[in-house]
């Protein structure tokens, strides 16, 4: 059983500085979760000694870096295994020559053939590098990390690159491989979807700093807006429990903090089971009244805490409250003023459409 | 009457010096391809000098340091009896010397050519910084092995102006093709000129042909 990694370090990165005191559990996935520039990636450079902090200290059972006392063990000399963003993987050798460089390597003998069937890369052994698609490649560099027996996992935004269905097929290897063989693991992404799916503890990062640490289920209310590039959609989300499933018209019915929502689709899972929810700024309508003889499903009485308007753009953020939780919706400025609409009104949500990912 | 031996002299001279080229060439670049080093400047620079300097220069210099009364000359007669300046030995180590950044220059780009991003991959899989050069940057630096050869003996096959100043012309033991050419054209015996200008001619096209054509059908499985 490893010990904590305990981080405790300062680095100047051009114009921010990254200054990170904290302990990171020794069980499960830990994501380190901020948008790109935020210094992310800096951080497992950091641990794994591709980079120098300015100062500080780094250490799990053993000391990796201590300014103070000149520790600096090499990056080859730390029982660490680093997944790089494109995979990384040696062109001159065949794939399984690629793995076999990993366990030649690696402390502690790993199951050679057994992980090669878990990564399923029985068909793609003797290919070179330059074949292999993106999702064959982080499958192939997967299992070479494992293969080098690491007693704590980096991946670096392991799936950025790939698109949706392909990523949600490596999901479950990268689930499979850290419970299997039981290796801590620091998961860095600006994806909100992976977050959900694998954390079990979120480091939120906000240039170089963090902002907040804790389990998914705590941190969850915080991966809003402000946390997000631009390439994802504005959206709330919520993590729900199912209470029901309408077989007949495929619908499940969530409760979300204590306002039900039906969600279409038929969830693997059974009543009682937790799931996420996202619902996009721009699918929901405002309404003052309860409306009737409309298809719209689904209706949250909430309370505004907040309007922000731009001028320069047509649209305003309506940020309203339910129970204890916060969703936020894009609706025109010209809707704001004609229904009047001002902090403290209550108001009824119509929801378009909800989202939620059946795979969580 | 052809004379061969101006032929093996300086097939022998070129072959000696990439040989020994490449022992010292590889670690030097490697050196400077990974050092962030302050000293890495003053190192190219120095390198990078037999490029722009006349033979004659560095002839001289060498001449004067191979002196048998300098402390390099002295020190080579005391273990081997014989003089550096006007020996084969001589000649070598000019060649080594002039030829270094045709050497250096190629592999140094080879390596860094490879990247930091492999190279930190292999580390993070434990291999060592030396396992990393052996298993990983030289069979990606095929290429720049090659072409650092291939350079360093056309150039060394070339060499005349820094021989002259440090060999002279002693059949047998400094008497190189480019220097027995010239001395048949001072003769006006161009005929014999002739003969091995062509050799050398042919010779050269030869090895480069080959070389070209070898490095088209075994492509680098690198994509």
């Amino acid at each position: 059983m490893s010990d904590k990694l305990k981080i405790n370090i300062l680095k100047k990165l051009g114009r921010i500085t990254l200054n990170v005191n904290q302990s990171l559990p020794s069980k499960g996935i830990t994501v380190i979760f901020g948008p790109s520039g935020s210094g992310k990636t800096s951080i497992l450079k950091l641990l794994s000694g591709f980079m120098r902090p300015d100062s500080g200290i780094i250490q799990m059972n053993e000391l990796w870096y201590d300014s103070k006392n000149k520790v600096n063990v090499p990056a080859y000399k730390r029982p660490i295994g680093y997944m790089f963003q494109d995979g990384r993987l040696f062109p001159h050798l065949n794939v399984l020559q690629n793995l076999e460089f990993a366990k030649k390597r690696a402390p502690k003998a790993m199951p050679l053939d057994e992980i090669i069937s878990i990564f399923e890369l029985e068909s793609l052994l003797s290919e070179y590098p330059s074949v292999l698609s993106g999702g064959e490649t982080r499958r192939v560099a997967l299992a070479r990390t494992v293969l080098s027996a690491p007693e704590i996992l980096f991946l670096d935004e392991p799936l950025i690159g790939l698109d949706r269905a392909r990523k949600r097929s490596i999901i479950p290897f990268i689930e499979n491989l850290v419970k299997k063989f039981d290796i801590p693991c620091i998961y860095v992404t600006h994806d909100i979807e992976e977050v959900c799916r694998l954390a079990d503890h979120v480091m939120l990062l906000s240039s170089g700093r963090v902002k907040d640490f804790g389990s998914l289920d705590e941190i969850l209310p915080q991966l809003d807006v402000a946390t997000l590039d631009t390439d994802t959609k504005l959206s709330s989300l919520f993590s729900g429990m199912i209470i029901s499933q309408d077989k007949e018209f495929s619908m499940i019915n969530v409760d979300i903090g204590g306002a039900i929502i039906k969600v279409p689709g038929v969830s693997r899972r059974y009543s009682g089971k937790k799931i996420f929810v996202r619902i996009n700024a721009d699918d929901i309508s405002i309404a003052l009244v309860p409306p009737k003889k409309i298809s719209i499903q689904n209706c949250i009485e909430a309370m505004i805490v907040g309007i922000s308007v731009d001028v320069q753009s047509p649209y305003a953020l309506v940020k309203a409250r339910f129970s204890d939780l916060e969703i936020t919706a894009r609706i025109t400025r010209a809707g704001v003023k004609s229904l009047k609409l001002t902090e403290g009104k209550t108001i009824y949500m119509l929801i378009k459409s909800v989202s939620f990912d059946s795979h969580l | 009457m052809v004379e061969f031996g101006p032929l093996i002299l300086t097939l022998k001279l070129s072959l000696v010096v990439t040989v020994l080229l490449l022992f010292i060439g590889t670690p030097l670049a490697w050196w400077l391809s990974c050092t962030r080093s302050k000293l890495k400047s003053f190192i190219e620079a120095l390198t990078a000098l037999p490029l722009v300097l006349p033979p004659t220069v560095l002839g001289f210099y060498l001449l004067i340091l191979f002196n048998p009364t300098s402390p390099i000359g002295s020190f080579w007669i005391n273990i081997t009896g014989e003089s550096l300046s006007f020996s084969f030995f001589g000649i070598v180590l000019a060649s080594v010397i002039y030829s270094l950044p045709f050497m250096v220059q190629p592999l140094q780009s080879a390596f860094e050519n490879v990247g930091f991003e492999i190279r930190e991959a292999a580390a993070s899989l434990r291999a060592s910084p030396l396992d990393v050069f052996i298993k990983i940057v030289a069979p990606l630096s095929k290429r720049g092995f090659l072409t650092a050869s291939i350079l360093t003996f056309a150039h060394t096959l070339g060499e005349f102006g820094i021989i002259l100043m440090v060999g002279g012309n002693i059949p047998g033991r400094t008497k190189v093709m480019s220097i027995a050419i010239y001395e048949h054209v001072e003769t006006l015996d161009y005929n014999q000129a002739h003969i091995l200008s062509g050799m050398l001619l042919v010779f050269s096209f030869c090895v480069l042909f080959l070389i070209y054509t070898f490095n088209r059908r075994h492509p680098l499985n690198v994509g």
